[in-house]
């Protein structure tokens, strides 16, 4: 057996710094662009055409100020584990167990969801072709092994596959827009005969909130790359900032597109509506420029949930949150080869389940935990440090406005969910509960409390 | 056998290859490197005294 090597014992480990802002970009982006191929048009089924567009903007303000409160925070707390590290230092270890544990859940279901989508748009694509009996679970399984390769080996690779994809997949809705010649309304586009009032009146508003997240869910994951960016003061407020531009646009562009050409009724139920729009659009050119777009979402999505769920385990493994094994990084590749395997059984175990709708709604659920604990952690984190005490990379304008907003936001939004899913939200709640029960009982007993805090920060003001 | 199910059991065949690699990486690193060496990461990394340096220590 070869003899273990043991490096210079001063020397650390650590994760390379190579990305740069328009990783960034592709890690938020990527994420998130699938929800405007499929998903967002729930929106419309819970209170139609209009209820989604008020929905797309509502929510969208709710998302611009995660994205600027996650940009202050991060370009200064530019650490592995984003929202999880920043709870841990600016609130503590019981907040930041629970945000690390949202964070993994949301990634790795949101993960297992986009795997499904990739077997059924695989099985669509043979059904087409003729073969109506494709099995999903090999593609599902491929998806996801597949990524976790790309992930393994390196984040340079994973990222730089997701600009390119993400890229594509965000043009074809741009070609899309230009193809149903948006100026000329009555030509292609029927706003006039489509927009009905709001069938449902503004109930149907509050509870398309909900499905209103598929528009932006993941944009905050951007943060999870923050310790392996060259310049994390600059690249994690131009990627997450430049990514919720590019979403506001890519949001918009899908409704204006798909509700100018179909009933609200079929919209509101559709699985996929951009690919059903470029069908009606009579060219088979842009059908399969779309199915390839929504395919190359889905992978993007899946891949940068991959990336984020493996550091947000890790970040809890190395301040022994959770085993202290997943903490290890490869000496070769720089990544957190251990976390990344481990997340694979689990996310194929979720994917195999079929449960398209409760894995999506407990990825949603999770993430809108972790928002409503970042109005707490910016309110906290700019009166321990205000102004002037630490440098910040980027310093958000007009707080605490986007701290409350945000809170009211989260509130329609836990009020939207409570309505379609009750039951859902209260047994994740319970579940939330009995893991944190967990964590001060039996967990906590094992973290080495001064080792957690290794940030040079300053002491907080009033401590 | 059609296309259809030759691809299928390409996929499941791919599959197992990358995750059988990854496994076995994992296991030949782990007896390769000290463990401590492994885990010896801290967060923020190298450079991250750029970030969160006290300007009042910087600047006294």
């Amino acid at each position: 057996m070869a003899e273990a090597i043991t490096v210079n014992s001063n020397k650390r480990i650590a994760m390379l710094k190579v990305l740069n802002p328009f990783h960034i970009w592709a890690l938020g982006v990527g994420i998130v662009l699938v929800g405007e191929f499929m998903g967002w048009n729930f929106t419309v089924g819970k209170g139609g055409a209009y209820a989604s567009l008020i929905a797309c903007w509502v929510i969208g303000l709710l998302y611009t100020c995660v994205a600027m409160i996650d940009s202050e925070v991060t370009s200064t707390v530019a650490a592995a584990g984003g929202q999880y590290t920043q709870a841990k230092h600016i609130i503590g270890p019981l907040m930041a167990f629970n945000v690390g544990l949202y964070l993994v859940m949301a990634y790795t279901m949101l993960c297992a969801a986009d795997a499904l989508v990739v077997g059924d748009l695989m099985k669509s694509g043979a059904g087409v072709l003729g073969f109506a009996d494709l099995d999903t679970k090999p593609f599902v399984v491929l998806t996801v092994a597949f990524l976790a390769w790309l992930n393994y080996r390196g984040v340079f690779a994973t990222l730089t596959l997701n600009l390119v994809i993400t890229f594509l997949a965000f043009m074809s809705l741009i070609v899309l827009f230009f193809a149903v010649d948006p100026l000329n309304q009555g030509a292609v586009l029927q706003h006039k005969a489509l927009l009905t009032d709001l069938p449902y009146g503004w109930i149907g508003v509050v509870a398309s909130l909900q499905f209103g997240m598929w528009y932006y869910l993941g944009i905050e994951g951007t943060c999870q790359a923050a310790e392996e960016v060259r310049s994390a003061g600059r690249a994690i407020p131009i990627g997450t900032l430049g990514g919720m531009m590019t979403l506001l646009v890519a949001a918009t562009i899908t409704w204006f597109v798909a509700s100018g050409l179909m009933p609200w009724q079929y919209l509101g139920q559709a699985v996929t509506p951009m690919y059903d729009a470029a069908t009606l659009l009579g060219s088979s050119k842009l059908q399969l420029m779309l199915f390839v777009a929504t395919l190359f979402a889905a992978v993007a999505s899946a891949n940068g949930c991959i990336n984020d769920a493996s550091r947000a385990w890790f970040s809890l493994a190395r301040d022994r949150y959770m085993p202290v094994f997943f903490g290890a990084i490869h000496p070769r590749y720089r990544t957190p080869y251990r976390s990344i395997i481990f997340l694979v059984p689990i996310a194929i175990s979720f994917a195999f389940t079929g449960l398209l709708d409760q894995v999506i709604t407990f990825s949603i659920l999770s993430g809108l935990l972790g928002y409503t604990f970042m109005t707490f952690n910016m309110i906290k984190f700019r009166k321990k440090w205000p102004l002037g005490s630490i440098h910040r990379g980027y310093i958000h304008p007009f707080h605490p406005l986007p701290a409350i907003t945000l809170l009211v936001l989260c509130s329609a939004t836990y009020f939207a969910t409570f309505l379609g899913y009750g039951a859902t939200l209260l047994s994740i709640m319970a579940f939330y509960i009995l893991a944190s029960l967990w964590f001060i009982f039996r967990r906590y007993q094992f973290v080495r409390r001064a080792d957690q805090f290794t940030m040079p920060w300053p002491r907080p003001r009033g401590y | 056998m059609g296309f259809w199910n030759i691809l299928m059991y390409l996929a499941w065949g791919l599959s197992a290859i990358m995750l059988a690699w990854m496994v076995v990486d994992a296991f030949m690193v782990s007896s390769q490197y000290d463990e401590e060496y492994l885990m010896s990461s801290r967060e923020g990394g190298e450079d991250d005294v750029v970030h969160g340096v006290h300007l009042e220590e910087e600047n006294p």
